[in-house]
């Protein structure tokens, strides 16, 4: 089958801080997701696609329900396949292919043994040995999971996926099955704030957050139109219009992960975020935690060794719109620059 | 490998830090519960907490982990191998096991071992999560979501220091003590109060306001991150200094005496904070001898006793409704300072009468069994088959419906209702035997005919099962109540009457994401009803939605009220929600009907209104209130009343009544 062609990232018009907000967690998952208000058809799912599609591909072990990197989670692999098959798989080098990150859409009717995994039925029945039948959690390992309409999804399955985007594992303890393996992912929930708010402890557990609207400029949607059109009719030659573009993106992302590391944090830095959120005003700490990491992976972006006071300043708006402690009444705050001077 | 943060590493939340120490120096305390903001290191000082506990002997490759010194404290395995000489000694880290959200009752008890059953036809226990935990740290993240039946189970065990599994034709006891840890957001509903009671210790953790100590926090933190192995490195000689303490005060711990004073002072306390019941006095009692050990001292005194009661009654002491968090601290220093005063008073007095201080022995030397009485009936599994015997597919719903709860009982605080879900949604929490109905639980299937695999034909199959061994899931899963707002917006009251039903609305929305209750509102005026707002949970379309509110005319109170039940009975079909309850605001004065006739006569306008009110009434899954407008009057006609009662309704005055008050109305 031919692989469909996905609208290319950089073809997408507008919506700078929705896609900033997806690439640093590309670059960075331990931000913890990243969730997206605002209005339908703004191009969230669209967004989503053409990242993973951009990526660089990744090494994952052959014959693995697990996603497994074959050079990281060697170790891993044993016990997961151990437990799978009963027996411990064979050493020596471990066959891989490379493939594309992949997006993993929950739906909305999922249940819960379809997310976290479960007993496999066939298995048990012919052969009368438990086995376990992973489930998406597995299938999003390494890449993204998207959620749409996450405000609407049944809250124990949002605590799952919440409490498996944080710790990197996913534990499964149910119908007779006991199980961990790793589940790192991106996480991206979209949600309209029209059909219900999320709850504070889910909308804290995000890292990021993003409000998007239609974009009111005319020519911008113009273009947008146009580029729609001229998509539809032709995807190989609109795609490769935009091939050098989306190489850059993926390239400053590969750069970016390997500057991580070495990013350093100016002493007077820390000061200005724990100031930042207490002024604001949010609840614990989380918030001080992922603004500075947000900086470090915007520093990381921009290709620097060093936070400025600008990655601060945008790792802002990402960071706290969500967290601001609100009276009740209150809408999501959306502009932080605003609360801070409230305040 | 992953790195967790050292516990000694951690700036603040003293109070939580020393509570969870003094529980693993003495795990008779009972746990401890922490309770606060989101983000504020709830989960990662627990998860510390594995690296500082002291290593212990347990039997070797026993499941249970049973201690080789104690033969009353063993599973039977142990306790028969026992009686054959010694048994094999490891030395084991005590573990710190983590309930995750979505486990299911026959993982957390254990259930039987289908493996084993289909090799030999024999049923044998398979053990589960209660199991590894015996003598080490039970976590459970967001114990107030987690669902009421997993609880009952973790609570008789805790208290019992016992799991016994009655399932599925296997009968095993074996130890389980632990220590259970729970944390919790309180903006996502409360913990029912026997549960509060039955945790030791609690603290309430704020974020730090500090800003030098955010800015140290987030250093810190960040070191961690960048260079994990070298930052557990730098921390390793506190965290194991930390270790050493913690075993030494064990040892000290049964040597630890509280005189007369201590206990004196500690009832005094008690009594003065206002605390329910006497579990408190023996936690701090055991708290205060723990601090002491921990403190290397062998006396207790009445600094332990204040450190002790700030970690034993913040969730014990009756509270005013609303008031979250009563600043206990202070509270219980200020009963601290007049005791000392009073000590020192005492003990110039003493000095001058007689100089041979007497000595007691704390009555209470080892903390005594809990009461037995408070257990909640054990196995809850096998009682969901005594309810709902196989029958009608109707049946397990129509109990739901009739009672959401008891009349006249108030909801627990949180509200939102655990109904045994409707559809294939919601949390598979347990097993039913029900032959119709839910989905099949696989698991709970194969082990009910596991044992006869052997026996039966096969039929290529590993495991031939038989309609008799179906076992179906039973699930749970939250809902809210739907209310349906029938307003009067005719010009006689309409607009008083619609601001205060709006702001009602709003009242309810701003919590709905803690009770996910949904509302939905109609006028009626001129000559008909019209749906201002449709159910929703979400306060911004409520907001735009009841921005203007037409108000003027005539009042058409029968076609709002059928509209009302309308839109009750839509929701109920579609199981959106289970409760939906009408909400009738009206002072009963309808001027505009909707022409029925019977007998080829119309209708009086009154009889309409009340035949329409007796079909509300006669909905027996709708529950309704009428909110009267009616000013008091001497000529007052008490319409509303009498439609109140052929709705069966309860009826409340509105006049003068707060949003708040509405809301309270509401859930009565």
């Amino acid at each position: 089958m031919k692989r469909k062609t996905v609208f290319p990232f950089a073809a997408i018009v507008g919506q700078d801080m929705m896609k900033l907000a997806l690439i640093l967690n590309v670059i960075n998952p331990t931000l913890s997701g990243v969730l997206i208000r605002g209005e339908k058809g703004t191009g969230k799912s669209t967004a989503v696609r053409a990242l993973a599609d951009i990526l660089p591909e990744i090494d994952v072990i052959s014959d693995c329900p697990f996603e497994l990197s074959p050079e990281d989670e060697q170790e891993a692999y044993e016990e997961c396949m151990t437990a799978l098959t009963g027996e411990a798989p064979k050493s020596g080098d471990l066959d891989s292919y490379k493939r594309k990150v992949r997006v993993v859409e929950l739906p909305v009717g999922a249940t819960e043994d379809r997310v976290v995994g479960t007993l496999d039925l066939e298995h048990a029945l012919r052969k009368g040995t438990k086995r376990v039948e992973p489930g998406l959690l597995a299938a999003a390992h390494r890449g993204i999971l998207y959620v749409d309409e996450v405000n609407l999804l049944d809250d124990h399955i949002v605590d799952v996926l919440l409490d498996s985007a944080a710790m990197g594992v996913n534990t499964i303890e149910r119908e007779g099955v006991s199980f961990s393996h790793p589940a790192k992912f991106t996480l991206v929930g979209t949600m309209n704030p029209e059909e219900g708010e999320l709850r504070p402890q889910l909308l804290d557990r995000f890292g990021l957050c993003v409000h998007v609207t239609g974009v009111e400029d005319m020519e911008s949607r113009v273009l947008i139109m146009k580029r729609r059109v001229a998509f539809d009719e032709n995807p190989a030659d609109f795609t490769a219009q935009f091939d050098r573009e989306s190489a850059n993106i993926a390239q400053s992302i590969t750069k970016a992960r390997e500057v991580y590391p070495k990013v350093k944090v100016p002493e007077s830095m820390y000061a200005e975020i724990a100031k930042y959120c207490l002024e604001v005003g949010v609840d614990g700490h989380r918030a001080d935690i992922i603004m500075l990491k947000t900086a470090k992976t915007l520093a990381a972006y921009d290709a620097r060794e060093e936070v400025a006071s600008k990655d601060i300043e945008t790792a802002s708006q990402l960071v706290l719109p969500h967290r601001v402690r609100r009276v009740p009444l209150q809408d999501v705050v959306t502009d932080i620059s605003a609360a801070r001077g409230r305040k | 490998m992953t790195y967790t943060y050292p516990f000694t590493a951690f700036i603040g939340q003293d109070l939580m830090r020393l509570g969870l120490l003094l529980n693993a120096v003495n795990p008779k305390i009972g746990g401890m519960l922490i309770r606060g903001e989101k983000g504020t290191g709830k989960s990662t000082v627990v998860r510390a907490l594995a690296a500082i506990l002291p290593e212990i002997d347990v039997v070797e490759a026993c499941p249970f982990q049973c201690n080789p010194h104690s033969t009353d404290l063993m599973c039977p395995h142990c306790r028969k191998a026992a009686e054959n000489g010694p048994l094999p000694v490891q030395k084991r880290q005590r573990k710190v096991l983590e309930l995750p959200i979505n486990a299911t009752e026959d993982r957390v008890a254990g259930a039987m071992d289908l493996e084993h059953a289909l090799s030999t036809g024999e049923k044998r226990f398979e053990p589960g999560i209660l199991a590894s935990a015996n003598r080490g740290v039970l976590y459970v993240d967001e114990v107030n979501l987690l669902d009421d039946h997993i609880v009952d189970i973790l609570l008789d065990s805790a208290a019992m220091g016992v799991n016994t599994v009655e399932r599925e034709g296997v009968s095993f006891t074996h130890p389980a003590r632990f220590i259970l840890v729970g944390t919790m957001n309180p903006e996502e509903g409360d913990l029912r109060p026997q549960l509060l009671d039955r945790f030791g210790l609690s603290v309430y953790v704020e974020g730090i306001l500090d800003l030098d100590q955010r800015d140290a926090l987030l250093r810190r933190w960040e070191e961690h991150e960048s260079n994990p192995k070298a930052f557990l490195n730098k921390w390793r000689k506190r965290e194991n200094a930390l270790k050493t303490r913690i075993a030494k005060a064990r040892r000290i711990l049964p040597k630890v005496k509280a005189d007369d004073s201590v206990i004196r002072a500690i009832t005094e306390m008690a009594v003065q904070l206002g605390v329910d019941g006497h579990r408190a006095d023996l936690v701090i009692l055991k708290t205060a001898k723990t601090h002491a050990a921990f403190e290397g001292r062998r006396d207790a005194t009445l600094d332990d006793v204040e450190a002790a009661a700030k970690l034993a009654v913040s969730h014990r002491m009756r509270r005013q409704p609303f008031d979250d968090v009563p600043d206990h601290s202070r509270a219980v220093e200020k009963v601290m300072d007049g005791l000392r005063t009073r000590e020192q008073r005492k003990k110039k007095l003493l000095k001058k009468e007689s100089p041979t201080e007497s000595k007691q022995d704390a009555p209470l030397e080892n903390g005594c069994p809990r009461e037995r009485g408070l257990r909640p009936s054990p196995s809850g599994s096998e009682a969901a088959g005594e309810v709902f015997k196989p029958g009608k597919a109707g049946d397990l719903s129509a109990r739901t419906f009739r009672m959401p709860f008891p009349r006249g009982k108030e909801p627990e605080k949180g509200r939102f209702q655990k109904a045994p879900a409707l559809e294939k949604r919601g949390r598979y929490t347990r097993i039913s035997r029900n032959q119709e109905g839910g989905d099949l639980a696989l698991d709970a299937t194969l082990r009910a005919a596991a044992p006869y695999a052997l026996s039966r034909p096969a039929g290529g199959l590993a495991i031939p099962i038989q309609p008799d061994d179906w076992r179906r899931k039973s699930r749970t899963h939250k809902t809210g109540a739907l209310f349906v707002f029938v307003v009067d917006a005719s010009g006689s009251m309409g607009s008083t009457l619609m601001t205060q039903t709006k702001a009602a609305i709003m009242h309810l929305l701003a919590q709905a994401y803690k009770d996910r209750s949904e509302a939905a509102m109609i006028a009626f005026k001129g000559r008909k009803a019209e749906v201002l707002l449709p159910p929703t949970k979400s306060i911004n379309l409520a907001e735009r939605k009841l921005r203007t509110l037409p108000t003027g005319g005539t009042t058409p109170l029968c076609a709002g009220m059928a509209l009302g039940l309308k839109i009750a009975k839509k929701a109920l079909q579609r199981k959106r929600a289970p409760w939906p309850r009408i909400v009738l605001v009206t002072d009963g004065r309808a001027n505009i009907g909707l022409d029925k006739t019977r007998d080829g006569a119309l209708l009086p306008l009154h009889e309409e209104v009340l035949a329409m009110a007796g079909s509300i009434g006669r909905e027996n899954h709708i529950r309704s209130l009428v909110l009267d407008a009616e000013e008091k009057h001497p000529a007052a006609l008490g319409m509303a009343r009498e439609i109140a009662r052929h709705m069966n309704a309860r009826r409340v005055p509105i006049y003068g009544l707060q949003p708040e008050s509405i809301v309270e109305a509401l859930w009565e």
